[in-house]
């Protein structure tokens, strides 16, 4: 069973330039997306089971290379990357037209596994609209998942209740953080995974157009980035903390808070 | 005529669990009620499921003009491909400018997919929806990192994911008038079979939604007995932010904020706490709100009503003598 597993490059830390309002990329290692490892982990076990390849994909800068290197080194096969310039800037509608089309080239695919939501846009998104464009049924926030005689049967972890679902096969699934330990590999793994391939297709590879991805093929635009307004008339206690401690409890006992 | 401007009305999708229609879905008939009179259009709702009963009527007292309703078993419980089915279609077919979606395990199911099919632009966990008339722009605003950001979509219809809780329910006005339309529709068997439902069984049951005092723990408290104590002198309860549960030193169901819970106690303290946006959309709507951060330029202050510049380990122990005394 040929499985590919998104994965997608997120900041360690995430912090910003608040007079730019954008995201500091500058000197900050570039990590595997939480739940997107969770995935890795996930599609090993199926492999274990199952048999078959598993294919990381991923979308991003140059950099990113290295850190599919680790997605390798836990046990994936082979890593392919998009990378372009025409690719940049693209949301997330551009970012699945661009990832279903490499799984659409690498072909003979059953399952493809997405993290539910990335730790730096957070939208959870682009797994559904993979989804969409392979023609194939999408089962989100999954915390298990078997297969048996050529079907799914996945439990989905919702606000209240736990559903258990059953589908055909091919099908995406979308896999909620912490169900499972992704291993961590060892230096002989890490040795390994520099011995396996990582394809680069950049645009013209995969015949995407520039109006299809991008910026060019993102409808949606981000105009302003602001901070927060204020919404209260905040009250700065000053003093020693004995004083701010006795005025804010006096305040609290006159409004009947405590 | 420009392609945009064969769009026109705004849209809600609304969700009901048993025979109640979801609060969240009742807050955006309330704001999609603001962008429909702003724009002069009317507000239509797109309700699915078996049995609806009186709900179609229940929505046009809470404001919608329009109330498209698709009934049959096969929509009794949310599956992705038959609602999505007959989601996009009605959209096809009455092209509204802006549709809207709450961001539920529901609505984050379905509004990608759908915006897919549409090609059109997707923001995700709006806080706040504004309209630039003119362009009969929707201004959509999402938290982003500690900041706030401003998304358009230039595609038609624009769609939108809204955080709960965000904005109260609409008054319920029974005199109000609208129309019911029956979806026509043929039923295609879905791709996906649901074969168990369970509730979860939630070790930790405290409701923290309906506490009047939330003590709200963040990364920069390190002994949570401290807390804990401040809490039971207060008669509150514990909440968290996400780094907190995610570690492991709450539960994940005291977790406050876009995947956490929406609060409104009467009283809020923020014991090292940042004030991301993902957690203040939890708890702006707090009675008072009283944020404790070692860090004077801390986004939790613009939220806040008092603020005290310290550290929590000392402001704690202080609060509690004080209270106590
Ligand atoms: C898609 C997505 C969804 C998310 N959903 C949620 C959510 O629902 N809820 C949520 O809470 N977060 C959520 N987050 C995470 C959110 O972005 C923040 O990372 C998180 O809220 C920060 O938690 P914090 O304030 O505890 O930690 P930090 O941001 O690390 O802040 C710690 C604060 O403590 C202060 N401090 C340090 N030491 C002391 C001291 N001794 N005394 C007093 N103050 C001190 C520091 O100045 C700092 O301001 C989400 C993120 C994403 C990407
Ligand atoms: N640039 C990308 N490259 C590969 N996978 C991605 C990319 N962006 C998003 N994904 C996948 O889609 C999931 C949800 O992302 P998001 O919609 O950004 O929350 C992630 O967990 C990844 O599995």
């Amino acid at each position: 069973m040929n499985i590919v597993v998104c994965v997608k490059q997120v900041p360690q830390e995430i912090r910003i330039n608040k007079t730019k309002g954008t995201l500091i990329r500058d000197g900050i290692k570039g990590v595997i997306n939480p739940c997107d490892k969770n995935a890795i982990e996930l599609a090993i076990t199926l492999k274990g089971k199952h048999g078959g390849k598993i294919t990381l994909v991923s979308m991003g800068p140059q950099d990113v290379e290295n850190t599919l290197t680790h997605g390798l080194a836990m046990g994936a096969d082979q890593a392919v990357l998009v990378c372009d310039r025409v690719c940049a800037g693209a949301d997330t509608l551009a970012t699945a037209f661009a990832l279903a089309t490499v799984i659409k080239k690498l072909g003979d695919v059953q399952l493809v596994l997405c993290g539910k939501e990335t730790a730096d846009s957070g939208t959870q998104h682009v797994g559904p609209q993979i989804a969409h464009y392979l023609g194939i049924p999408q089962i989100t926030y999954i915390v298990d998942l078997v297969i048996e005689g050529g079907k799914i049967r996945a439990k989905r972890q919702l606000k209240d209740e736990y559903e258990t679902v059953e589908a055909g096969l091919p099908a995406l699934v979308t896999v909620v953080k912490g169900i499972n330990e992704p291993r961590m590999p060892t230096y002989l793994d890490i040795y390994g995974a520099s011995k396996k391939d990582t394809h680069k297709w950049c645009a013209e590879d995969l015949g995407l157009k520039e109006d299809e991805v991008g910026i060019q093929g993102s409808p949606t635009r981000i105009i302003k980035v602001f901070a927060p307004e204020a919404k209260r008339e905040c009250k700065m206690l000053r003093g020693s903390i004995e004083e701010i401690s006795n005025s804010l409890v006096n305040d609290l006992k006159s409004k009947e808070l405590a | 005529m420009k392609e945009t401007e064969q769009y026109r009305g705004v849209w809600v999708f609304a969700e009901r669990k048993d025979s109640q229609v979801i609060k969240g879905s009742l807050e955006l008939l309330s704001l999609g009620r603001g962008l429909a009179d702003e724009l002069q259009v009317d507000l239509s709702v797109l309700l699915m499921g078996d049995r609806l009963g009186n709900i179609p009527e229940e929505l046009i007292y809470y404001g919608a003009d329009v109330v498209y309703v698709a009934e049959n078993p096969i929509f009794e419980r949310y599956t992705t491909s038959p609602y999505h089915r007959i989601l996009c279609d009605l959209i096809r077919e009455n092209k509204p400018e802006i549709v809207l979606f709450s961001s539920t395990d529901i609505g984050m199911d379905l509004a990608p997919r759908a915006a897919c099919e549409l090609k059109t632009g997707l923001s995700a966990h709006c806080v706040d929806l504004k309209v630039d008339k003119e362009n009969r722009q929707l201004l959509q605003i999402c938290p982003y990192f500690d900041c706030m950001a401003t998304i358009v979509t230039d595609t038609r219809p624009q769609m939108a994911t809204v955080q709960p809780g965000i904005t109260s329910s609409p008054r319920r006005d029974d005199s109000r008038q609208g129309k019911t339309v029956r979806v026509e529709f043929k039923i295609e068997p879905g791709d996906i079979k649901i074969v168990e439902v369970e509730a979860k069984k939630e070790e930790d049951t405290e409701k923290i939604e309906e506490a009047d005092v939330i003590v709200a723990v963040g990364r920069g408290l390190k002994d949570m007995g401290l807390a804990e104590e401040l809490a039971s002198v207060l008669g509150g309860v514990l909440g968290a932010t996400q780094p907190i549960t995610e570690a492991g030193m709450l539960a994940e169901s005291r977790m406050i904020g876009q995947t956490g819970k929406i609060v409104q106690p009467k009283l809020y303290i923020a014991c090292g706490i940042s004030g991301a946006g993902q957690h203040i959309v939890g708890m702006q709507n707090s009675g008072t709100i009283v944020a404790i951060n070692t860090d004077e330029k801390a986004p939790i202050f613009k939220v806040a009503d008092y603020g005290i510049v310290g550290d929590v380990s000392k402001v704690i122990p202080a609060l509690i003598e004080s209270l106590k005394g």
